[in-house]
């Protein structure tokens, strides 16, 4: 959302000059700060726009400083969850004095074919509740929306509205909401064509003094009569009467009355007559334009040997017209972009389709040019497309995905998007573009489909003869570099390497173009079967080979996989090292913020891991953003599960799950049976920190015995599956399965250890001395196991491995001797970090080892937590957006797991059981 | 049900030839009816968004709507 087109959308209109006072309307309009929705709708051409832009410039508001708006200018494109809500919360944002306060909101929109609606707008309306501000949000054009979901969404938002929160929606036609309900309610502000159709008195007054017309009372009731007090039609007689003598006004109205032709075509010829040829043209020309700046009218406009002195004409053209009231909208305060009134624009293109109907696609065709040269690949295409030319359209995608300006700062996704709407012969014979796609499939998270899309290239490089074997050769080079990484990525390291390594044959160290790519299939192909250092090397040497040549977006995210690398390494130190600077670095530096925002990730988990949450969780949120404006975040299902982990850190159950939902549909959306492990394994952790401990061990077998069975068919996957196995080893220790647990966990010591993966084994170990705990005789040896990951984890400071495994590992840590200083003060520091924010709550399932009550469910933690709060049903109901009947339900099921009978009991032994603070 | 159908559509005032370019495939003819001009529009649409595009685009042109019917 940086282009600064797009950020017009959230411009209130600039007001025009000289209008009329229309107080019995700006009385009504004022109403809509007493109810939740007021519906402004009537056909274009009645003053909508400019009647709540004059309401906004009035100052009797008597809200004082807290007097907020937010703007949202619809397209054609916004009928579309995602995008909708996005701007949606955009617009609210514009205006309230903190940027991050809807992250958590922001976070559930990553281009999830069904985002959670009501989760978020719950974020929203809770965000302004809590905020001294009357906020009036406008939506302009909302006849364009017809998706159920926004629908449904901007009924849930207004039947649940809070009293400082107001919605203001123009449209052209009513939408299909339940209006006579709330028409009843009172919640409903109407203001409609009747009441918006100028009065013969504010016909008067608008001709007389906006257009400063001398008329008399019966040429003004003529006119009044015949438009019918529509105001663009008025408009347009007024300027047909400019500059008319007596005489002449006098027979112009008589014929106007007596025309039968729609008034607006009659008036636009009027109108259009008595400009000069010159800008006649222009307007003409410029109307295929849905917005526009001198810039490109001159482009459009102009012949090409004057095109150098054009631009400085056409800004003063523009702003002519703007003063002359000819219909044209300034859209931002510079005045630089403008558009024309939509039904002047229509009346316009029809003349244009009339008189000169072969310079429209030239006319196009100009206007992609200018959008492509200036960098707006998705204007130009749409242009290229209305040109009906899909070569150009097509062109100006192959040209867009292979500069590197896309990959820092295009979205990605929106590119993609068009690409699909194009006819697949068109795409079948551009191979390199075809590359270039599966790129963006990739990083879109489709790493499956991304592959098939270059075994697709490659066949038919094979069936059709290419004419130079040259190209051929070269495209080869890039099909089996991308395969090889994307091989790498799923887990078929043998492919990879295979590939990798033959591509490095054919390339001298030096070579620009895909070396780079080879040295980091190899890196992510190590890392997938446990080789840290071997993985480390290669990531460090693509690293500096990209640098070299300057490629930022690669450089940066594999900085990115190295830093990963680096923390399954035990190197978290060293890891900050590689992100802070690039964290830290500014636009001018060139790191792509795209690749900036997937990088945090990894330094969010080592932020996570010192137990610093809130600057993990701040640290994701920023990065998911940034890799939003890209339209990648959808890929990365890692950051949301690494968010959810967080969340649940900091007591945050709900936005925990919803986190984890998402991460879970991205990993589904993939494809990839890693991708949708790893996740699984993830959201199987999160399930055992919440007390679901039958969920959680229900996943722990069906893994394993998944392994046993590919095992036995000679089919375990190349890669490790280390993170699942230590969570399966932790969550069957939870469940008392203390061989089985053990039986995991020894062979990864054993791996971690040889190859040097300290994370893994400081977890590794943990897990087992908490095993042996619990067995008779092998106290001492449980004891020796957590010394010794604690000593191994002293130098890196790892803290939230151990607040995860709970109490026992609280009981087990206190009681170890220890000798050395150092480590004591490490050992103590840790237990203070259990004391001080996470005593409040020790994981469930270790009250499932004691077996004195069953586990409470998350939403019943939730309920209970309020209650220790002190509100009512009512008030708990209303909160979390709950029925009574059903808070009633979840008290009772609270009662009686915890064997009580009342909330106070509810809650004293609930703080005793540790479940609360 | 076959979406497609013709359909008679009948608006008070005269709308121009020139706009035959935004109803593609719909005849557009003009008459008087009791003192008043009309435009009758009538043609085959592809479905029922089609017909509403077509109706939303005679509305957003000011002429009001005076029937809409489907024809066997």
């Amino acid at each position: 959302m940086n282009s600064p087109i797009l950020l017009t959308k959230l411009n209130i209109p600039q007001i025009r000059r000289n209008l009329i006072d229309r107080s019995r309307l700006i009385n009504q309009i004022e109403r809509c700060m007493d109810v939740p929705l007021t519906l402004i709708s009537a056909p274009a051409g009645f003053g909508k726009t400019t009647l709540i832009n004059q309401w906004l410039n009035n100052d009797h508001h008597g809200h004082g400083g807290n007097f907020q708006v937010g703007w949202l200018s619809l397209d054609d494109e916004d009928d579309d969850p995602n995008r909708f809500w996005e701007y949606f919360l955009a617009a609210m944002e514009r205006n309230l004095d903190e940027k991050s306060c809807f992250e958590t909101a922001h976070s559930l929109l990553q281009g999830l074919l069904e985002p959670p609606i009501q989760n978020l707008l719950v974020q929203v309306i809770n965000t302004i509740t809590s905020r001294p501000v009357h906020f009036t949000l406008i939506i302009d054009d909302f006849q364009l929306i017809h998706h159920s979901s926004i629908l449904d969404g901007i009924t849930y938002l207004v039947e649940h509205m809070p009293e400082n929160l107001h919605l203001v929606l123009l449209t052209r036609a009513d939408p299909p909401l339940p209006f006579g309900r709330w028409r009843i309610q009172g919640k409903l502000n109407e203001i409609r064509t009747t009441d918006l159709r100028f009065t013969i008195d504010e016909a008067s007054k608008y001709l007389q003094e906006v257009q400063t017309l001398n008329l008399d009372s019966a040429e003004i009731q003529a006119l009044e009569e015949r438009t019918e007090g529509w105001i663009a039609g008025l408009q347009m007689a007024g300027l047909s009467l400019r500059d008319l003598s007596p005489i002449q006004a006098d027979k112009f109205i008589s014929e106007f009355s007596g025309q039968n032709h729609l008034i607006l075509d009659y008036l636009t010829d009027e109108v259009l007559i008595r400009l000069s040829d010159d800008l006649q043209a222009f307007l003409l020309k410029t109307s295929i334009l849905s917005q526009f700046c001198p810039s490109l009218c001159a482009f459009v406009c102009s012949s090409e040997s004057d095109q150098t002195v054009a631009s400085g004409k056409y800004s003063q053209l523009l702003e002519e017209l703007d003063h002359s009231n000819l219909f044209v909208i300034p859209l931002d305060n510079q005045r630089v972009w403008y558009r024309y009134h939509h039904l002047f624009a229509e009346l316009l293109r029809v003349r244009l389709n009339e008189k000169y109907p072969e310079w429209i696609p030239l006319l196009h065709r100009k206007a992609a040019h200018w959008y492509e040269e200036n960098g707006f690949p998705f204007e130009a295409m749409h242009h290229a497309i209305s040109a009906q030319d899909i070569n150009l359209a097509t062109d100006v995608i192959e040209r867009t995905v292979r500069k590197p300006a896309t990959w820092s700062t295009g979205n990605i996704a929106r590119m993609l998007e068009i690409v699909n709407t194009l006819p697949k012969e068109v795409i079948a014979n551009r191979p390199w573009l075809r590359i270039y796609l599966s790129g963006i499939l990739y990083v879109g998270g489709q790493p499956c489909l991304a592959d098939e899309m270059l075994e697709d290239v490659e066949k038919s490089l094979v069936d059709v003869n290419f004419p130079s074997s040259s190209v051929m050769d070269e495209l080869f080079l890039y099909t089996s570099t991308f395969r090889g990484f994307y091989a790498a990525t799923l887990g078929y390291s043998v492919k990879a390497v295979h590939l990798a390594k033959k591509v490095l044959a054919l390339l001298h160290e030096d070579d620009k173009r895909v070396y780079g790519h080879a040295l980091a299939t190899l890196g992510q192909a190590e890392f997938s079967t446990g080789d840290v250092t071997a993985a480390a090397r290669y990531y460090s040497k693509a690293v500096e080979n990209q640098k070299r040549n300057n490629a930022h977006f690669t450089a940066v995210t594999w900085t990115g996989n190295l830093a990963d690398v680096l923390i399954t390494q035990g190197r978290l130190h060293a890891a900050v090292e590689i992100c802070n600077p690039i964290i830290r670095s500014t636009d001018k530096d060139g790191n792509p913020e795209s690749a900036v925002g997937y990088l945090q990730t990894f330094h969010a988990a080592i932020l996570y891991e010192w137990d610093q949450l809130d600057e993990a969780e701040e640290m994701i949120f920023s990065g998911l953003r940034k890799m939003q404006n890209f339209g990648i975040s959808p890929n990365f299902g890692r950051s949301h599960a690494m968010l959810a982990m967080v969340q649940q850190a900091q007591g945050k159950v709900v936005d925990a799950n919803n986190s984890m939902e998402i991460a879970v549909q991205i990993a589904q959306r993939s494809g990839s049976v890693r991708y949708i492990d790893r996740i699984a394994a993830y959201q199987a952790r999160l399930w055992l920190l919440q007390g679901e401990v039958t969920k959680a061990i229900h996943w722990a077998e069906g893994w394993m015995e998944l392994r046993q069975e590919l095992s036995s068919s000679n089919q375990l996957p190349e890669y490790l599956v280390e993170n699942e196995q230590i969570s399966a080893a932790w969550i069957l220790f939870a469940g008392n399965r203390l061989s089985d647990a053990l039986m995991i966990i020894e062979p990864i010591i054993a791996s971690a250890t040889q190859y040097g993966r300290l994370s893994s084994l400081v977890e590794g170990m943990a897990v087992k001395a908490l095993i042996l705990a619990e067995q008779k005789g092998n106290e001492i040896a449980a004891q020796q196991s957590m010394l010794q990951a604690v000593q191994l984890s002293r130098p890196e400071g790892y803290i939230r491995t151990y607040l995860n495994l709970g109490r026992s590992c609280f009981d087990l840590l206190k009681s170890l001797t220890v000798k050395d200083n150092k480590i004591k003060i490490y050992r103590d520091l840790i237990l203070d970090h259990f004391q001080s924010h996470h005593k409040v709550k020790p994981t469930l399932y270790e009250s499932h080892q004691h077996g004195d009550y069953e586990k409470l469910s998350s939403r019943e933690i939730e309920v209970l937590n309020l209650m220790a709060s002190g509100m009512t049903n009512e008030q708990i109901a209303q909160k979390l957006y709950l029925t009574n009947n059903t808070i009633r339900a979840h008290s009772t099921h609270i009662f009686d797991k915890l064997g009580v009978h009342n909330r106070t009991e509810a809650v004293t032994k609930a703080r005793a059981l540790g479940i609360l603070r | 049900m076959n979406d497609r159908a013709k359909y008679e559509i009948v608006v008070m005032g005269t709308l121009g030839d020139r706009w035959a370019d935004w109803f593609p495939g719909m005849m557009i003819d003009h008459e008087e009816q009791g003192g008043n001009y009309v435009t009758r529009i009538t043609g085959i649409v592809q479905d029922q968004s089609n017909l509403i595009g077509i109706l939303q685009t005679l509305i957003n042109l000011g002429l009001p709507l005076l029937l809409v019917k489907k024809q066997d």
